[in-house]
């Protein structure tokens, strides 16, 4: 992926483990709340 | 029982399309030059706090609706939509300072946006606390529906101070009167993003709705504490 | 709902609940003691090179008046819950919102009569120039407490009934304090820093659009939280 690499712009933070460090957990969030709705949806239907 | 059906669907795709979002945002986006690769975080901030404080405004309406026509639905519809805004509001919370660190060189910073995202988050929390604590749904459904309308009334009053203060944040520069100042294809991936966490939105809601209605089933047959 | 007779009904609310505060007294005495707590403890925190007392004094009032309130606000219906006595008050021929108008205004003189001590308690031990600017401080402080205060005293009717009451409260309310608090805060910097007016405008009329906005809203919805 050439856009994660510098093309000689040496004035560009490097910060690229803050945003995968973002994404990672955005996505956990969302799919762990997903779950936690999926699960108390089967425990209600069965009890 | 459907309903949970379509929920369900509904959030499996806005799941496989936040996939999309994230291979558009992180590999076929841009790099803004100035912030470095952390900017893109912003793909995912702003949709977030968009819905986090709409979720809020729709908790208020239902509340008004429901202090007039008394409708069970409308009150499953204001809690649902208060937990799915705590989460995207958490969201926010968490990717702000994220997105902070390495901008600003710090954490935290009171600065007026950040600040009130957290009093958004108080009100979300003070919401839900207030439910749990009251057992006798009718009771529990009129004392949420007074705490949502005035939590809604406290929104536009958020939002007043973020033009009121010197402040880092970033000044708007999609939602701001004039046309945004975003190059297209960064202002095209923020969209999708929003496509998406509105499907979540709605994915979430009726789902957690779902929820809501099969525990007041079980608390009626008695069987359980309460919802 | 006539408006002589609101505030006539509410009035009476307001005096049975001052009354009887002013019989048992410890939650003004409370209030007051903690007042000259927070001063002293300020004044041996401090490093007076350091930091001036300008710039300390909004923070030390504010963190007493706001005391203050939740202390009334904690007692402003357990009272009634305590000895059933809600059902009496909601028995009488009156209007809700006069019950709630004449809460507001019994907490109100409460948090009131603590400011009345602390800004001249301030004065004097902080050395803080407050006569000069007494109209502008007076409308900024009446404006920021009647905001929380009308949030409060509506948030205690619901909380009253919950378990935990007192903990809840405070909880439901911090971020209904903190906008008027923010605003009152800075104003108060920049009035006792000798700023002219035109400054805090701004801030007092937000102030001015919350009280009205929230004081409107609470009366309306108040009725919702004692109908059974």
């Amino acid at each position: 992926m050439n856009s994660w690499k510098q093309r000689g712009k040496s004035d560009m933070p490097e910060n690229g483990n803050y945003m995968i460090a973002a994404y990672i957990l955005v996505g956990a969030i969302l799919s762990g709340y997903a779950l936690s709705l999926y699960l108390r949806a089967r425990r209600s239907l069965r009890p | 029982m459907r309903m949970l059906r379509v929920g369900r669907w509904i959030t499996a795709i806005g799941l496989a399309l936040l996939a999309g979002v994230y291979v558009r945002a992180l590999a076929f986006t841009p790099v803004e030059q100035s912030q470095g690769l952390a900017q893109k975080i912003f793909y995912l901030h702003v949709p977030a706090a968009i819905w986090a404080e709409t979720a809020m405004i729709l908790v208020g309406l239902a509340s008004i609706v429901y202090l007039f026509t008394k409708d069970p639905r409308l009150d499953r519809f204001a809690a649902s939509s208060a937990e799915v805004g705590t989460v995207f509001c958490a969201i926010v919370l968490t990717t702000g300072p994220i997105w902070g660190k390495p901008i600003w060189g710090t954490w935290w910073t009171w600065d007026a946006r950040l600040t009130f995202t957290l009093f958004l988050f108080l009100l979300y929390v003070g919401y839900l606390l207030l439910r749990s604590a009251i057992p006798d749904p009718a009771m529990r459904a009129r004392y949420a529906a007074v705490l949502g309308i005035c939590g809604m009334c406290e929104v536009p009053f958020i939002h007043l101070s973020v033009y009121m203060f010197p402040t880092l944040h970033p000044m708007p520069i999609v939602l701001q009167p004039g046309r945004p100042k975003l190059p297209w294809s960064m202002l095209s991936t923020w969209l999708l993003s929003l496509g998406v966490f509105t499907l979540l939105y709605v994915g979430f809601v009726v789902q957690r709705y779902a929820v809501s209605y099969f525990r007041e089933q079980l608390e009626a047959a008695g069987e359980v504490g309460h919802a | 709902m006539r408006s002589p007779d609101l505030l006539r009904h509410a009035w009476a609310v307001a005096s049975k609940d001052l009354l009887v505060e002013f019989r048992s007294r410890t939650a003004i005495l409370s209030a007051a003691v903690f007042v000259v707590l927070v001063l002293v403890v300020f004044n041996f925190g401090r490093d007076p090179t350091a930091i001036s007392n300008v710039d300390l004094a909004p923070s030390i009032l504010w963190v007493t008046f706001t005391f203050a309130a939740i202390l009334a606000l904690n007692r402003a219906f357990q009272l009634e819950l305590e000895n059933q006595a809600l059902d009496g008050l909601l028995l009488a021929p009156i209007e809700r919102s006069s019950i709630y108008v004449g809460k507001l205004i019994a907490n109100l003189v409460f948090v009131a009569t603590i400011e009345l001590i602390g800004v001249p308690l301030l004065a004097l031990f902080f050395n803080v120039p407050v006569l000069s600017y007494l109209l502008p401080l007076g409308a900024l402080i009446a404006l920021a407490t009647i905001g929380f205060v009308a949030v409060g005293t509506l948030f205690s009717a619901m909380t009253v009934r919950t378990r935990f009451a007192e903990l809840l409260l405070p909880v439901l309310l911090l971020p209904f304090m903190i906008p008027p608090l923010s605003w009152a805060v800075l104003a108060t910097g920049r009035v006792l820093a000798g700023r002219p007016l035109s400054e805090i405008a701004g801030w007092l009329n937000m102030l001015a659009v919350y009280d009205i906005v929230f004081v409107t809203l609470a009366i309306f919805l108040f009725p919702a939280t004692v109908n059974e």
